[in-house]
């Protein structure tokens, strides 16, 4: 059909008032779906984001771990040491020992907290707390277990001594090591559970992709219902 | 300035002292002109005639005592020139894809760009204006008429007068499928609010060549026309 001569202004204006047809509504229900359904993925976002940044704890909050532990080695130590007093050189060797470990241990775990632009980088923030805390701490008591079977003195003495600093040192690392894992275990079932680094990409990259679809139906049906104002060039 | 087009070949008469400029495509043939190296109308919207060839390497015939014919012929075989007379004040929006020619008493050239949401709906956001008087030439691949209906495909479109409203429309389907199918299309539709003449091309020639063949346009073929059209 060829329409000519001038359209009447009210014609335009009574599009406003005309019944809704199959396509307005149409246009109107999923346009109304997708902004629901973007309210709710910007929620998701936002706990991401927000619970992401409080719950995963920081470096700082793994090393301070890491250090409680070593001082509980430490402690162990120091009554294994008092047993043995009259090993003088032992108590020099195994306090020089663990103080470097400790140092070791800080500079392993630099203080970074984690912000939530990053991550992506949790799951390697997982593997840099959990291995290198095992890792130290046993290369320690091993570095100590080698130097204690050198010590000197009365034989028959220090050879029960030793043989019960090196009961106690295997029960220490059998200690450390099952707390060690199962603090590991528990951030890294954390991390999984609450934390996966897909997540708020995949929630975001919906919400834009639907942002689209409603700002083109949203045109779309102004288009229908005539809302959108007649212009000149 | 007289200017009369026949299908595909128009005829230029200008009177002493005219110009006319040409994009040079169409002067094969025409050993008469000379280069014109600084574009005319430098500023007049330099970026949608560069883009279509009318602003670099323009040519010109002048009639400089006495009165000059230019006859060009299309490089389209069924292709047509139409011929616009702008009275003077008067403003038209020409499509720079189908510019060919203008003269060179217009009072100015220049670019409107629109940001309104009709412009959205009709995807066109820049609009190369004439101001008159003077004469301009356009030629398309598909035959040019002078329309004095008010709805039209906006790629069709290739002058009017820029006084006239208009207001963007979907189309109206009757089947409840279509209706379906029209909520996700872009199609949309020009609708002039005032009366009034459109230069409008027959066909969109490069919008009915675009895709042909293509493995999107197979599978809209037949999902859209054999089970839901």
């Amino acid at each position: 059909m060829v329409v000519t001569g001038n359209v009447d202004d009210t014609e335009m204006l009574n599009m406003d008032t005309k019944p809704l047809g199959v396509q307005e509504i149409l246009a109107g229900v999923i346009s109304l779906v997708c902004l629901a359904s973007i309210i709710g993925l910007i929620n998701l976002i936002r706990i991401d984001l927000h619970e992401g940044a409080t719950k995963v704890p920081s470096y700082e909050d793994m090393r301070k771990i890491a250090e409680n532990d070593l001082h509980t080695l430490q402690s162990s130590m120091v009554s294994l040491v008092a047993k043995i007093s009259s090993l003088a050189s032992l108590k020099e060797v195994l306090t020089a020992q663990i103080e470097s470990t400790s140092v070791m241990i800080k500079e392993k775990y630099p203080s970074v907290p984690l912000t939530p632009k990053t991550f992506l980088d949790r799951t390697y923030a997982d593997y840099k707390i959990k291995k290198p805390l095992r890792d130290i701490a046993e290369a320690a008591l091993n570095d100590m277990k080698t130097r204690l079977t050198g010590i000197g003195g009365e034989k028959e003495v220090a050879q029960q001594e030793l043989d019960r600093i090196n009961k106690d040192l295997s029960d220490s690392i059998e200690k450390l090591r099952h707390l060690d894992l199962s603090k590991g275990m528990q951030v890294q079932n954390w991390l999984r559970g609450n934390c996966r680094p897909i997540r708020p990409w995949f929630h975001g990259s919906l919400a834009l992709i639907l942002l689209g679809v409603f700002v083109r139906l949203s045109f779309r049906l102004a288009l229908m219902r005539g809302w959108i104002k007649p212009n000149k060039v | 300035m007289n200017i009369k087009t026949e299908a595909n070949t128009a005829h230029v008469t200008m009177d002493p002292g005219e110009r006319f400029f040409f994009k040079g495509s169409h002067l094969r043939g025409v050993s008469a002109f000379n280069w014109s190296l600084v574009p005319p109308y430098p500023f007049g919207s330099p970026i949608a005639r560069a883009l279509h060839g009318c602003y670099f390497g323009m040519k010109y015939v002048d009639a400089d005592t006495e009165t000059r014919g230019v006859a060009i012929t299309g490089h389209h075989p069924r292709g047509s020139f139409i011929s616009i007379d702008v009275p003077p004040g008067h403003q038209y929006y020409v499509n720079a894809r189908l510019l060919a020619g203008f003269s060179s008493r217009f009072e100015k050239i220049h670019t409107h760009i629109k940001v309104a949401p009709v412009y959205w709906c009709v995807k066109k956001h820049f609009f190369p204006v004439f101001t008159g008087p003077g004469n301009i030439l356009l030629y398309s691949a598909s035959p040019i008429q002078d329309s004095a209906a008010l709805e039209f495909q906006p790629e069709r479109i290739a002058a009017f007068n820029i006084q006239r409203r208009f207001q963007a429309v979907p189309p109206a389907p009757t089947t409840v499928a279509s209706q379906g199918i029209n909520v996700f299309s872009r199609e949309t539709i020009w609708r002039f609010l005032d009366g009034g003449q459109t230069f409008v091309e027959s066909h969109n020639f490069e919008e009915a060549h675009a895709g042909k063949g293509s493995l999107g346009h197979v599978l809209k073929h037949i999902l859209l026309l054999r089970f839901l059209g």
